[in-house]
């Protein structure tokens, strides 16, 4: 990728965070590096994806990871089950800004993993330009998986949160 | 609090309302009967029926003190959600809030004001544009003070710090709840003085009674700044590109290199403005890139 060196460990989380603004700034859905007998494969969404909340059956993002898309290697994620793949759909971003867990840093976050939300359930703010944005659930369902780590910048359509819906 | 029919349309518990408090004013002030206390006899005090009597507010409340006008609106919308636009003004305010753990300074003089908007009056209220609301309002200020400020350099530092000659002016804070209503913040330091501002304010911060050695309308300033942000949201509503294009002849940035942190990153560029869409552009040795959050390093 351009700007990356090397001699860098490819495996780096600060590399791999780059390559996942590339891909973001660049709409890549897919990228395959491969250094020696080492490689890196980033995926990125799911083609005909669409804005908003939707079931997320191919969703293989772990809890409390800090980037969108999914990383195959190193640290492959536990893949669902079946069942609860079959109930999981996404609380996406409805808007391009950062993501902040808590009404302030010294609050608690809105929401955490295991909690049980409403349609109009508050789960985190998305600030842009100043305006901060309290994003509803939109969805009654169990938070299974926090996407986005607090303070880290999100783009449009970006999952931030996974929802079990049968609970 | 008052509304356009002067009469409260529900039994909201304020210990302080404005008609409430002009009336309970009067025996003090025995020297002028009650129809000749005109507000401009005293430049800070707030003539709050004028206010909505002049402008699109369909209701207000006005506090001697609250923590924050804006977790005041933010309750009051929740209370009377069908009264809109909805304005709280506070004439002193012991924790206003700024972005993260910032605190929004208010000494006595200065003017605090929290605008409830709904969403079908602002055009830019779906959620992917809402960050509109934050520059037009930026934008408003701007045109409200810089008349009052001959010979002082007014402008906009993104995405909506007020600043004259260089120094913090007004501070702009917009929530939206999960309906999509907006709670527009805004802080102008007006005829206040710095003398009892905190230590780290006292180099970068301003207001216009020090900048022209004059006091300044409250309700004048209060009522334009009010017509202002309506032109400045049904502009929108006509032209949405119209208030990135605004806020960018407004910026006093161009040209200056600037320190962004986002999340992780650090970015480092020449400012080369406000995008019509509202974002601010930095030059980098990457090239030009838009951002839409971040924080400044100063």
């Amino acid at each position: 990728m351009a700007g990356s060196s090397p001699k860098q460990d490819v495996f780096d989380v600060q590399e791999i965070r780059r390559l996942v603004e590339l891909m973001q700034e660049y709409d890549l859905n897919e990228v395959d590096l491969r250094q020696g007998e080492t490689r890196i494969q980033l995926r990125r969404g799911r083609p005909g994806a669409a804005i908003g909340i939707e079931g997320s059956p191919n969703l293989l993002a772990p809890a409390s990871t800090s980037a969108p898309p999914n990383v195959s290697q190193p640290a492959a994620p536990a893949p669902q089950t079946t069942a609860e793949a079959d109930h999981a759909v996404l609380i996406r971003s409805p808007m391009v800004g950062t993501f902040y867990a808590s009404p302030d840093p010294d609050s608690p976050p809105y929401v955490k993993v295991g909690d049980h939300v409403g349609p109009e359930t508050t789960v985190c703010i998305v600030e842009a330009m100043k305006v901060f944005n309290q994003i509803p659930a939109e969805v009654s369902g169990k938070i299974v998986a926090v996407l986005v780590e607090n303070g880290e910048p999100v783009e449009f359509g970006q999952p931030v949160f996974k929802v079990d819906t049968r609970e | 609090m008052v509304d356009k029919g002067n009469e409260a349309l529900d039994p909201l518990p304020l210990r302080f309302t404005s008609l409430g408090r002009q009336i309970a004013e009067v025996p003090l002030d025995w020297r002028y009967p009650v129809s000749l206390q005109p507000a401009e006899m005293d430049p800070n005090r707030l003539d709050i029926v004028r206010v909505l009597q002049e402008t699109f507010v369909a209701r207000a409340e006005h506090h001697p003190t609250l923590p924050s006008t804006n977790d005041r609106a933010m309750r009051a919308a929740a209370e009377a959600p069908e009264m809109t636009p909805l304005l709280v003004v506070a004439d002193r305010q012991t924790a206003g809030r700024g972005r993260g753990t910032h605190r929004w300074w208010t000494g006595p003089g200065s003017l605090a004001m929290s605008l409830v908007v709904d969403a079908g009056r602002l055009a830019a209220c779906r959620r992917d544009l809402s960050p509109l609301v934050s520059l037009a309002a930026a934008v408003a200020v701007v045109e409200t003070v810089e008349p009052q400020l001959p010979g002082h350099r007014v402008g906009i530092y993104w995405p909506n710090d007020v600043v004259a000659d260089g120094k913090k002016l007004a501070g702009i804070l917009v929530e939206v709840l999960p309906n999509a209503r907006h709670v527009i913040g805004i802080g102008v330091n007006t005829n206040n003085t710095l003398a009892g501002a905190p230590a780290e304010l006292q180099g970068t911060a301003t207001t216009m009674r020090e900048l022209t050695a004059a006091l300044h309308d409250q309700t004048t300033t209060l009522i334009t700044l009010l017509g202002k942000l309506k032109s400045a949201f049904d502009r929108c509503a006509a032209e949405p590109d119209w208030i990135g294009r605004r806020a960018d002849a407004l910026c006093l940035q161009h040209g200056e290199t600037l320190t962004l942190r986002l999340g992780h990153r650090t970015i480092t560029g020449r400012c080369g403005g406000i995008a019509p869409d509202g974002a601010l552009l930095l030059d980098t040795p990457q090239g030009r890139e838009s951002f839409y959050s971040g924080v400044f390093q100063r």
